[in-house]
């Protein structure tokens, strides 16, 4: 099934898009915080500290000197990651930013990818779709924790990008998970995604063709 | 902070220390003038203390346009926070890039959000937090340059 669907309303991918865009828009804001605010804070207090240290000498100055060095450090753990399409990351680099910020260890306990992309490289809007259905299948099939192994493998092509996506819940749940395909299938007919559960084993596969408006050309 | 009008510079409360003096062309040492540009007071007056405090003579100024007030020209290094209220500090750079291309070679940029930031690649960049051993060094690495292009 094809995500390109004719009509006058919001194409499915579009959806996906503006998720991403949702996401990267609040961690813009919250960057901005942190800079306003704490990171002022941190920043002023180190340098009242070194004004301190100065008037000081020997192992006090050195206290100090170390205090600083460890508030610095504790400070910058606060800093978030960079967003996803931060200026001067390629199409690849903004997905396996956003795989890693956003699936990894958070939607599953392991991720492998097979990216293919280089040839006809998609474009920030693609990857926001990609990063998008990735995530909305995956929280589907587990809302609630991880715990689950994935296969992601995303080629892009003339005409469009086809995402597959593989995943094997942890042996601890039962091996026929109705619950869970009646989670997934309904959203994944939403998103034009086909979905292949294999009861028996609790493991599902979803496909989805992102189709590039205008196909036979590269997007650059 | 300095009187943007007068574009005088902050009175020197620090005692000079290695690699703070200039030469001022006439071969006569002075004291290395730093143009210290943020629009949180709090910030700009600790900076400028310990910069003072290595002996460099400091200017202040709260925004782009205080900045371009003090003659950005007179000042071997200029720190420049980039998020300022109104007119962001890329915007300095870029006004000087336009006016007097070298001095962007003495510029140095704050950021407390690197990665989500548009900084021009030339212009090197300390992170907040820093530490007032790191923004000397910083600003030291600057001198060099300034030096050269006075001749």
């Amino acid at each position: 099934m094809s995500a390109g669907g004719a009509g006058s309303g919001a194409r499915p991918e579009e959806l996906l898009r503006m998720l991403v865009a949702l996401q990267e828009r609040g961690q813009r804001a919250m960057a901005t915080r942190l800079h306003d605010g704490p990171m002022q804070e941190f920043t002023a207090v180190l340098l009242e500290l070194a004004s301190v240290r100065r008037q000081l000498s020997g192992a006090l100055a050195e206290r100090v000197a170390a205090m600083e060095d460890r508030l610095r450090a504790a400070a910058l753990e606060l800093q978030l990651p960079p967003g996803v399409f931060r200026l001067g990351h390629d199409a690849t680099e903004a997905l396996i930013a956003g795989l890693r910020q956003r699936v990894d260890g958070l939607l599953v306990d392991r991720l492998d990818t097979d990216l293919r992309l280089a040839e006809y490289p998609p474009t920030d809007a693609e990857i926001s779709a990609v990063l998008g259905a990735v995530q909305v299948l995956l929280l589907a099939s587990n809302p609630y924790a991880t715990g689950e192994r994935a296969w992601l493998s995303v080629r892009s092509g003339p005409a469009g990008l086809d995402l597959s996506l593989a995943v094997c819940p942890s042996g601890h749940e039962p091996p026929t998970d109705e619950a869970r395909a009646a989670r997934l299938r309904p959203l994944a007919d939403a998103i034009g995604a086909d979905l292949c559960h294999d009861a028996e084993a609790a493991r599902w596969t979803a496909t989805l063709h992102l189709a590039r408006r205008a196909a036979g050309t590269p997007t650059h | 902070m300095n009187d943007p009008s007068t574009g005088t510079p902050a009175d020197d409360d620090g005692g000079s220390s290695d690699g703070s003096g200039s030469d001022d062309g006439g071969g006569r040492s002075r004291a290395v003038r730093v143009l210290v540009v943020d629009d949180n007071d709090l910030l700009r007056g600790l900076l400028s203390r310990i910069l003072r405090a290595e002996g460099f003579t400091t200017s202040e100024a709260a925004s782009v346009e205080e900045a371009l007030g003090l003659d950005p020209g007179a000042h071997d290094a200029i720190v420049v926070d980039v998020r300022l209220e109104g007119r962001p500090g890329t915007d300095l750079v870029a006004e000087l890039r336009r006016t007097t291309p070298a001095l962007v070679r003495r510029c140095l940029l704050l950021t407390g959000a690197p990665g989500l930031d548009e900084l021009p690649p030339d212009v090197p960049m300390v992170a907040k937090p820093f530490t007032a051993d790191q923004i000397v060094r910083e600003v030291r690495r600057l001198l060099p340059t300034a030096a050269t292009e006075r001749g």
